[in-house]
């Protein structure tokens, strides 16, 4: 009888706590009437057999699926991994190569340097393509489990009145466009990364990281999240096809993050290194204080310039959502 | 039977599951004894698909089901309710017109 529970056990472990009981006594009835008094091992496995796979028994008792990704998202979840990992490759293999020669010094000999050098852009890329394919993949799953399966929908209910017209050109969402924003992701993402070998002070024949590694290290999560939701509203996009309202408050509160995001990055005290903003001062004679304004100046129009675009691609989600533009009743 | 006609066969006998086991819960039934009834008159059915059905008739309101602990080992009966017999009864005229159907559209070759 170990083998009988054993099989029980696999299947009710699966289950909600209200259904185990139950479903564990009937399985254990049925087993019993499918097998003789005190059955030998062969034919009690007859019996399992014929009831089959615990898990797939499980998954019926449940009426869920046992995929991530159904056969319905599938073929998109390919056709966007296709183009989010070489993007994401390519940039992060760029700009790690681009690190790795900004950073490059005389102290290493040539061949230590080339191989360092390829140890870093390899693992930088392979950081990367499993990182992309894993928030893709969250985001896949997230959309098949929480999505209204088409299967739940009896197609009774549905009628040709609910048809929309066809979006008008203005409301559709080019592919152009989310992959444009997937190269843009990963255009930032990689420089960030790489911030301490590509955002440097330039001086004569030498140069030093403008920012703190500590501070960047310190929004480095926040930053992750940032690049997951962006990648991660891309796919919507993607699969939606043409702009919502709900898309567009989506967009809206996306941009806020943003904003929020890159207030608290510039504003952040430690952000600049005090070491390179003396430099840069000494570099063009000026006093500590001017240089303190001249690097907040820089800063407020940096921080302006993301506003502006924040707001512009706020409102035109807003503007796309309009089907006005000659719809007829 | 060929690779190519067994799937097939599996989609075109699921959608008739349903009916073939409402019919045989018109007196009370436990698990195994529905299954044999079942493949007495050569209806089989996957024994992971049908419990799980039944189970969901019951949610639906189809099926009631009552633990029997009176004898050697206790069972749960299953039975008809009051929907599920209208619910019955009215599969089984839709059945009998689709399967009327069928045969002329099978046998007729073609249409009109």
């Amino acid at each position: 009888m170990m083998y009988r529970d054993a099989y029980i056990a696999e299947v009710t472990k699966r289950l909600p706590q209200n259904m185990r009981e139950d479903v564990a006594l009937e399985l254990e009835s049925t087993i019993a009437d499918m097998t003789s008094e005190n059955p030998s091992q062969e034919e009690l496995f007859g019996a399992l057999r014929q009831l089959g796979d615990p898990v797939i028994l499980a998954s019926r008792y449940l009426e869920r699926p046992l995929h991530v990704i159904g056969p319905a998202l599938y073929p998109t979840f390919i056709s966007i991994l296709k183009i989010v990992l070489p993007i994401a490759l390519a940039v992060s293999g760029i700009t790690a190569a681009l690190g790795v020669i900004v950073g490059y010094s005389d102290e290493a000999s040539w061949g230590q340097a080339i191989i360092q050098g390829i140890i870093q852009i390899v693992g930088a890329m392979i950081q990367v393509g499993i990182q992309s394919v894993f928030w893709v993949g969250l985001v896949f799953a997230l959309i098949e489990r929480y999505s209204s399966s088409r299967d739940t929908v009896p197609l009774s209910k549905w009628d040709p009145t609910q048809l929309k017209p066809v979006a008008l050109p203005k409301r559709q969402i080019s592919r152009a466009s989310v992959i444009g924003g997937f190269v843009w992701t990963a255009i930032w993402i990689g420089i960030y990364l790489n911030a301490s070998n590509l955002i440097r002070l330039y001086w004569e024949d030498q140069s030093m990281p403008l920012l703190n590694e500590e501070a960047l290290q310190f929004f480095l999560p926040a930053v992750v999240a940032l690049a997951a939701l962006e990648v991660g509203f891309g796919i919507y996009k993607w699969v939606k096809g043409f702009w919502t309202i709900p898309m567009a408050i989506w967009n809206l509160v996306f941009n806020l993050f943003w904003i929020i995001g890159t207030l608290l990055f510039l504003t952040h005290p430690e952000l600049f290194s005090a070491e390179a903003l003396q430099q840069f001062g000494n570099l063009l004679g000026l006093s500590a204080a001017e240089a303190e304004n001249m690097k907040n100046w820089a800063i407020w129009s940096l921080f302006v310039l993301f506003l502006v675009i924040a707001t512009i691609d706020t409102v035109d989600g807003f503007l796309r959502t309009r089907t006005s533009g000659g719809r007829k009743k | 039977m060929t690779d190519r006609v067994s799937p097939l066969l599996t989609e075109l006998r699921r959608g008739t599951l349903t009916l073939a086991v409402l019919s045989q819960l018109k007196q009370p039934q436990y698990g195994y004894s529905l299954v044999q009834a079942l493949e007495q008159s050569a209806v089989s059915i996957d024994q992971s698909t049908l419990y799980p059905l039944l189970r969901r008739l019951e949610k639906q309101q189809l099926v009631s089901s009552t633990w029997d602990t009176t004898e050697s080992r206790p069972r749960k009966y299953y039975v008809l309710t009051e929907e599920g017999q209208q619910v019955l009864n009215e599969l089984y005229s839709e059945w009998k017109q689709l399967s009327g159907n069928l045969q002329n559209l099978l046998e007729g070759g073609t249409s009109q």
